[in-house]
């Protein structure tokens, strides 16, 4: 359900745009000439709309892909973030999605062949280096997946490059799309979770843990590798138990030596997102936990991150082979 | 707060009303309708004066935690049935060429529409689209006050190229005021909304009481009301935070401003130990 739907002029019959229109049967369509008409303007309460949002078809002009911000990425020397989105259908407490734009419409760029074409042409000017594609940094990559056709475009559009790389970010049960590829060792699906009690209090409309894990074991017996997330880390009284459960529901199911990758991050935000996100949501009680300010980023004081990260990695290295494990350090 | 604008007084009159609105004889730029939390001023015809009516009494109510606005008027259109009521989705400006979008209202029983704002009345109907003469220095004025979420048109038609404009000012009340049904719960869906807002606030009075404990400078003033506001959403009252600030039995006993400020942290941090 939209409140409306904003179609670019220059879009307007782009087939994927008449696609995603007919879905829409019932919401009102509203032309105009860019998206930054409806999106940009500073008027918006990003909360207000949250629960009521639009969708905006928009054409992406240029800068397609892009070099991921320094300590983002999986330890490969070459990484780049893709948006064919803006905003996510989900609406965690903790994400940074929500100081970053005024709006809280979802921007949806239809144009998906020329982002095709800039990582092909990124992928040639490292030919036979590995050059990592990240889809889920402005969005969730999969969690819009029937309305967007994402993952059914971009899985055989990254199978074709020898040397690209796909990690697509997620924590929806979408993968209905991708079962019907044949899997491809080059194209990641990365769950992120939080433990339950972080997930009741934060992850507003996001699937449950279990849904999520049976998601994932779908990936795993169809031979799709998969990831996991735990970022970020929130801290409560009962913090430690909590995530060891999650650990031992995920592994009594998923074999960790299908795993890709697993990282783990504490709960940390941008100076500006903080300020942003804890002015729309005063009575949010994570944005009064006891955080300081490090270097331009919001998060835990320095010893008691160390000691979260300490527990959760030593029971996470109780499941997982060490190869597999990227820690996220952003102090270093 | 919820301000009506209107341009001319049979425009408003439905409003006043439905809602039973009083003069105010207070103000003398404009002519203003109020009671408890609604308001409805009678700007005049034209950009000029919806624009200048709009930031008076936005100046007027600048007391108010948040303020919702609609924008009540008639309007022309090629074909549109003279009496349908339409809420406005995009507003264009003709002779600025600006375009805005008031965000839609959810759940609203009006269908919505494109307008066209223009300096001088329009003869020459477009298909598409209502004409009106305010909309766009309304909305335009209206964003410097509030979020574009709280701000909302609602034209009925009242000529189209069969039916001229009416000059009757009996008849452009009746066409608004057998529409007031479904404008009214229009606005109390834009009032629950706006109220949202309301109660994320803390109100001037009891801001200046706080600051009145001490002296507060930019940054501390910025920390102290990001504490209250969420120890009032925890379920503090404003009567129980003065009592913790004033006693003598507490942490924080000597009234200067970082005693006071770290006092509220900790209770902060208490509260959010559990999210
Ligand atoms: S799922 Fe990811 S992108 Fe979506 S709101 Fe949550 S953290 Fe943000």
């Amino acid at each position: 359900m939209v409140s409306c739907v904003y179609v670019e002029s220059s879009v307007k019959h782009h087939e994927r745009t008449l696609r995603i229109l007919a879905r829409f049967k019932n919401a009102p369509v509203v032309e105009i000439e860019h998206h930054g008409e409806v999106f940009n303007p500073s008027a918006q309460n990003f909360r207000l709309q949250k629960s009521n949002p639009a969708l905006i078809l928009a054409h992406k002009n240029n800068r397609h892909a892009l070099p991921t911000p320094e300590g983002y990425g999986l330890g490969g020397k070459h990484n780049f973030y893709f948006s064919h989105m803006l905003n996510c259908l989900y609406d965690c407490r903790y994400c940074f999605l929500q100081g970053m734009y005024n709006s809280a419409h979802q921007v949806i760029f239809v144009n998906y062949e020329d982002f095709d074409d800039d990582i092909t042409q990124i992928c040639a000017q490292h030919q036979s280096e590995p050059v990592w594609f990240f889809s889920g940094y402005d969005c969730d990559s999969l969690a819009y997946e029937p309305v967007t056709q994402f993952a059914n475009f971009f899985v055989p559009a990254f199978k074709k490059i020898d040397n690209a790389w796909l990690e697509l970010r997620t924590k929806s049960t979408q993968v209905r799309q991708l079962l019907k590829h044949e899997p491809c060792e080059r194209i990641i699906t990365a769950f992120s979770f939080t433990e339950q009690h972080s997930h009741d209090k934060l992850e507003h409309g996001v699937p449950s843990i279990e849904k999520r894990i049976d998601a994932m074991r779908l990936l795993v017996e169809a031979g799709w590798p998969i990831g996991l997330r735990f970022d970020p880390i929130v801290y409560h009284e009962n913090y430690q138990a909590s995530f060891s459960h999650l650990l031992e529901t995920i592994f009594s199911i998923i074999d960790p030596n299908c795993l890709h990758s697993v990282s783990l991050g504490a709960f940390r935000l941008p100076k500006n997102n903080f300020r942003q996100v804890n002015k729309l949501y005063p009575d949010e009680s994570l944005f009064h936990q006891n955080l300081v300010l490090d270097n331009g980023i919001v998060g835990y004081p320095l010893a008691q991150e160390e000691e979260m990260m300490r527990y959760c990695e030593q029971q996470l290295l109780q499941h997982i082979p060490t190869h597999c494990y990227q820690p996220c350090k952003w102090h270093e | 707060m919820l301000i009506w604008v209107a341009a001319m007084h049979c425009e408003a009159k439905p409003v006043i009303d439905f809602f039973r609105l009083k003069k105010s004889h207070d103000h003398h730029a404009f002519d203003i309708y109020e009671k408890d939390n609604i308001c409805c001023i009678v700007s005049g015809i034209g950009k000029l004066n919806s624009a200048a009516a709009t930031a008076w009494v936005a100046a007027l109510h600048r007391q108010s935690r948040s303020i919702a606005w609609i924008n009540i008027g008639t309007a022309g259109s090629e074909s549109f049935a003279i009496g349908s009521a339409w809420s406005i989705n995009k507003i264009s400006d003709i002779e600025s060429g600006h375009r805005y979008y008031p965000v839609p209202l959810i759940n609203s029983q009006l269908p919505a529409k494109h307008c066209q704002t223009h300096n001088q009345p329009d003869n020459q109907y477009d298909s598409m689209s209502l004409s009106d003469m305010e909309a766009s220095a309304f909305f335009s004025t209206a964003t410097r006050f509030s979020s574009g979420e709280l701000i909302h048109c609602i034209k009925v038609v009242s000529d189209n190229s069969v039916t001229p404009c009416s000059r009757n000012k009996n008849e452009v009340s009746q066409l608004i005021q057998q529409n007031m049904k479904v404008i009214s719960e229009f606005s109390q869906a834009l009032i629950e909304i706006n109220q949202q807002i309301e109660q994320m606030g803390i109100s001037e009075t009891d801001w200046q009481r706080f600051l009145a404990q001490a002296h507060f400078s930019q940054t501390q003033k910025i920390q102290l009301k990001s504490c209250l506001r969420f120890l009032l959403s925890q379920g503090d009252s404003i009567d129980s935070l003065m009592a913790v600030i004033s006693s003598g039995a507490n942490a924080f006993s000597i009234k200067n401003s970082q005693s006071i400020l770290s006092g509220l942290a900790q209770r902060r941090i208490d509260f959010s130990r559990n999210l």
